[in-house]
């Protein structure tokens, strides 16, 4: 378990604190959505997950580690394996497969077991014929996935994700987020995933929104995500789904609210024309 | 396109030696070109020659390697032409120009210096990839830990260097399009527009580097390094072929010594 505990920090160069008493827990396996305009904390927020930068007031533990310890630095970034937003200034490998060595490589896991890691973790993430390629030559979205493959070789129990779809594509972007849930699925990594885009995390088992260095409100992508109103005032746009809901509700059609997924609000838009349809249950054209 | 380095993908007995006997090779060869007499001299062309047709490697391959470089030779022989201390040659058009056959001939013997360690060094990056090298010289120098140098980080340093050469390269071909692209730049221009423009070109580019260090730090640190020894996909490892090349190394360095005292 990740625990953030009332958090303030503030840059050297800046006046205003980036974070205020933010507080947030991350449990084993779960996945956890953060979202908040530009300039939120989210970044400065996940940073002190690993370590990057530390508290001035209140605490972290990763597993009961405080990275304020110096002597558990290393193990808690084992433990916290992180994903920057520009996947362009993480590679610092030579190729794709001596990018993807070199975390478990810090760790001095043996050259047969790093082999393994390695080819493991290509694999996972479909990049395997990617191994001898140069990173300059890849596109966005395949710089993104080597990236993540670095991360799964160091085998971590959480991974912080900062805006995994940020100078991708819609194929690449779709791929990048089907990966980021299948690692909470399959491997039960717990998933810190910051976004700009409600409908990145519409899947999370938790939401949390910040605004200016603290959390605003946490709950379910149901409670949270929903509330248009609110995710307008802090210059957020709700899911597409909830807005079209909304929408359809303002002018006056009696559909229930609560649909998240463009999938979901069909099926309510659906219900509701089959309630008022003469005859009931009539076929829809 | 772009090439750092020209490294040849070919299986030949040479890319699959150790990388620490080929920079000791390197060394060797160099130190051997220095100190060359008429027979040492060869000597080296002969096992430069005998490297370049164990690479399948053509006159042509290996003049485009040196190429860059003709220019510095040129000026090194006429430089050994005109002032070497000699009998200046009476040839009509350069009588009185001060050049001696002696200096003829030191120039000559500079400027094939000169062309085998250029030569040496391809054959190095060309059977060798760039991240061997680095580890090679991280394990060469890892002995001096004790001394206080930090060998992890030099080769970290240098292969950070290694790895965004080509994504340099490809920003300055950027910025050059764009000014290009809103009308500056020209070949038409004078000389002190031509270096305004090469001065913000500069500027531009070292911005994106503090930029980008920033965040390449954060993400090495990220990733669990903190300068301690780490393991590597590709094991250095002395094997048969290494020792065999190590008895010949040794045997071209006898060669060469044994020409140099009796030659």
């Amino acid at each position: 378990m990740i625990v953030v505990d009332r958090v303030t920090f503030a840059y050297e160069t800046a006046g205003a604190p980036a974070l205020r008493e933010a507080s947030l827990t991350i449990r084993e396996g779960e996945y956890v959505g953060l979202i908040g305009a530009n300039g939120c904390g989210k970044t400065t927020l996940i940073r002190q997950l690993n370590a990057l930068l530390l508290p001035a007031e209140g605490s972290v533990t990763v597993d009961g580690l405080d990275t304020r310890d110096r002597a558990a630095v290393a193990e808690i970034r084992r433990r916290v394996g992180m994903s920057f937003q520009n996947p362009e200034h993480q590679i610092v490998g030579m190729t794709v497969e001596e990018d993807v060595a070199f975390g478990p490589g810090n760790m001095g896991l043996p050259t047969p077991e790093l082999r393994r890691r390695v080819d493991e973790a290509l694999a996972a993430v479909g990049i395997a014929a990617l191994a001898g390629r140069l990173p300059h030559t890849l596109s966005g979205g395949e710089k993104r996935l080597v990236t993540i493959a670095g991360v799964i070789a160091t085998d971590p129990r959480y991974i912080a994700f900062d805006e995994p779809s940020a100078y991708l594509d819609p194929a690449a972007r779709r791929r990048v987020l089907a990966l980021i849930r299948s690692l909470n699925r399959e491997r039960g990594i717990g998933i810190v995933h910051v976004a700009h885009d409600a409908r990145e995390i519409v899947h999370a088992d938790r939401v949390a929104v910040m605004e200016a260095g603290a959390i605003r409100c946490e709950g379910s992508p149901r409670d949270v995500l929903t509330d248009r109103e609110m995710l307008r005032g802090l210059g957020l746009d709700a899911p597409p789904a909830v807005e079209i809901i909304e929408r359809l509700r303002e002018a006056g059609v009696g559909v229930k609210g609560g649909a998240l997924t463009l999938k979901e609000a069909a099926a309510e838009v659906a219900a509701h024309i089959r309630s008022v349809a003469p005859g009931g249950g009539a076929e829809e054209r | 396109m772009i090439r750092p380095t020209g490294y040849l993908a070919r299986e030949t007995v040479l890319h699959r030696l150790d990388p620490r006997i080929k920079i000791l090779a390197v060394f060797v060869l160099s130190a051997g070109v220095f100190a060359a007499n008429a027979a040492g001299a060869v000597l080296i062309t002969a096992a430069l020659a005998a490297v370049a047709c164990l690479l399948r490697v053509g006159p042509s391959r290996l003049l485009a390697e040196v190429r860059p470089m003709v220019p510095l030779i040129a000026l090194l022989f006429l430089l050994q032409a005109f002032f070497a201390e000699g009998k200046p040659v009476e040839v009509p058009l350069l009588r009185g120009l001060g050049v001696s056959l002696q200096g003829i001939r030191l120039g000559l013997f500079v400027g094939w210096q000169f062309a085998c360690l250029l030569t040496t060094a391809s054959f190095l990056t060309m059977t060798t990839a760039p991240s061997e090298i680095v580890a090679a010289i991280e394990r060469i120098l890892h002995p001096l830990r004790r001394l206080g140098v930090p060998s992890r980080d030099l080769a970290m340093g240098a292969s950070v260097a290694l790895r965004f050469l080509p994504v340099y390269l490809e920003e300055l071909d950027r910025i050059r399009t764009a000014r290009a692209a809103r009308g500056g730049g020209g070949p038409r221009q004078g000389i002190g527009a031509r270096f305004r423009a090469a001065r913000m070109t500069a500027v531009q580019v070292l911005l994106g580097t503090f930029r980008r260090a920033g965040e390449l730090a954060d993400a090495i640190e990220a990733r669990g390094y903190a300068g301690q020894p780490a393991t590597t996909l590709r094991e250095l490892r002395i094997a048969g072929p290494d020792r065999i090349a190590l008895v010949c190394l040794a045997l071209f360095a006898a060669g060469l010594t044994a020409g140099r005292i009796w030659g």
